[in-house]
């Protein structure tokens, strides 16, 4: 007779397929000691958990949770200084990319006479140079255009994605 | 899950303290219980249980689902306890503190003989097993989770889980037999 110790454990916890348990309450009729064993389970379930459910808890250990949760709450406030909190952050990075056009703006009116000097002249002609070829090749701007829109889009939900980790992660 | 949970885990995870703190009262035992299970020492324990709500409380927010939040809540427990295994591996100390307090604890009570005895020889009999051994049999024990939630929450096959309790049961046996 095959013995189904290995099984025991597993029927006990009543994590057995259907047939293994078929085998198992079988096999339990007719052998002493896998009865035996499968006693033996059983009893030291109940034991156990009368065992563990003895253990005292710390004294005013809730209280002693939230206190902690307080304090830790406090703790990071503190250490964040306001000037990096999230608005402050979304405000400057929109104020940095405005100054940036006001400069690029003002330079391109001010260096407007700079035409005349031969580097920049280079520049301009290679700009043309490129835009008679981009618009030679039928379809091109299209495509190109198409394919920036998903690239657009994707660039913003990712720098929203930044900011809002960002955010958690001063919050916390 | 009843509604009543459903809610106050839903508030804790906006922040609601005192959902929190309803969480905390009805859940300490089972962390406390199972911290103590894995670690031995009721004073690392009570460290890991805090430690383990102030984690919970913090991350809440990154819970996909309330139903999971028992087993998201044991699954922080194993990782701490484990973290202070190695270190005390590494350490190579030797903490039988809470078993030590427990047969005190025991010897002072008014349980019969018998049963006194039995109290001991179980604990004893727990501290033959490995940390695994005994994190896997006592969450099903003690907290009743099923092979599969295990599974997850020590991030091993269902197979292993099986197998180990088996092996807990089949040494605790082995144990308790030959202290009689």
């Amino acid at each position: 007779m095959q013995h189904v110790d290995h099984l025991l454990s597993a029927y006990v916890d009543n994590e057995l397929k259907e047939q293994e348990r078929l085998v198992v309450e079988k096999h339990l009729q007719d052998c002493t000691d896998c009865l035996e064993l499968y006693g033996d389970f059983t009893w030291m379930n109940g034991q156990l958990k009368n065992t563990f459910e003895s253990l005292l808890l710390p004294k005013n250990i809730t209280s002693k949770v939230m206190q902690g949760i307080h304090s830790h709450e406090e703790q990071t406030y503190r250490e964040v200084p306001v000037i990096f909190s999230y608005t402050a952050l979304r405000w400057s990075t929109i104020s940095s990319i405005l100054l940036l056009l006001v400069i690029h703006i003002s330079l391109f009116f001010l260096l407007g006479s700079l035409f005349s000097f031969t580097p920049i002249r280079i520049l301009y002609h290679l700009v043309h140079g490129f835009h008679t070829v981009f618009s030679a090749i039928p379809y091109l701007s299209l495509t190109v255009a198409i394919f920036c829109f998903p690239l657009i889009g994707a660039s913003l939900w990712s720098l929203r994605l930044l900011l809002s980790s960002k955010k958690v992660e001063m919050q916390q | 899950m009843d509604q009543e949970l459903y809610d106050l885990i839903t508030k804790a995870k906006q922040r609601d303290k005192n959902a929190f703190e309803a969480l905390v009262e009805r859940y300490k035992k089972q962390v406390y219980y199972q911290a103590v299970a894995m670690l031995n020492d009721t004073i690392e324990a009570e460290d890991v249980l805090q430690e383990a709500f102030l984690k919970a409380y913090f991350s809440l927010e990154n819970l996909k689902s309330p139903f999971a939040f028992t087993s998201w809540l044991s699954k922080i427990v194993y990782h701490l306890c484990n973290d202070r295994l190695k270190k005390r591996y590494k350490e190579k100390a030797v903490v039988s503190d809470w078993l030590t307090n427990k047969i005190e604890s025991i010897q002072d009570s008014n349980l019969p003989i018998e049963q006194k005895q039995l109290e001991m020889d179980l604990y004893q009999a727990l501290q033959s097993l490995s940390p695994e051994h005994r994190s896997a049999f006592l969450l099903r024990e003690i907290q009743g989770y099923s092979y599969q939630d295990i599974a997850k929450i020590m991030d091993v096959p269902e197979g292993t889980v099986k197998s180990r309790i088996h092996t807990a049961r089949m040494t605790l046996r082995n144990e308790l037999k030959s202290q009689r």
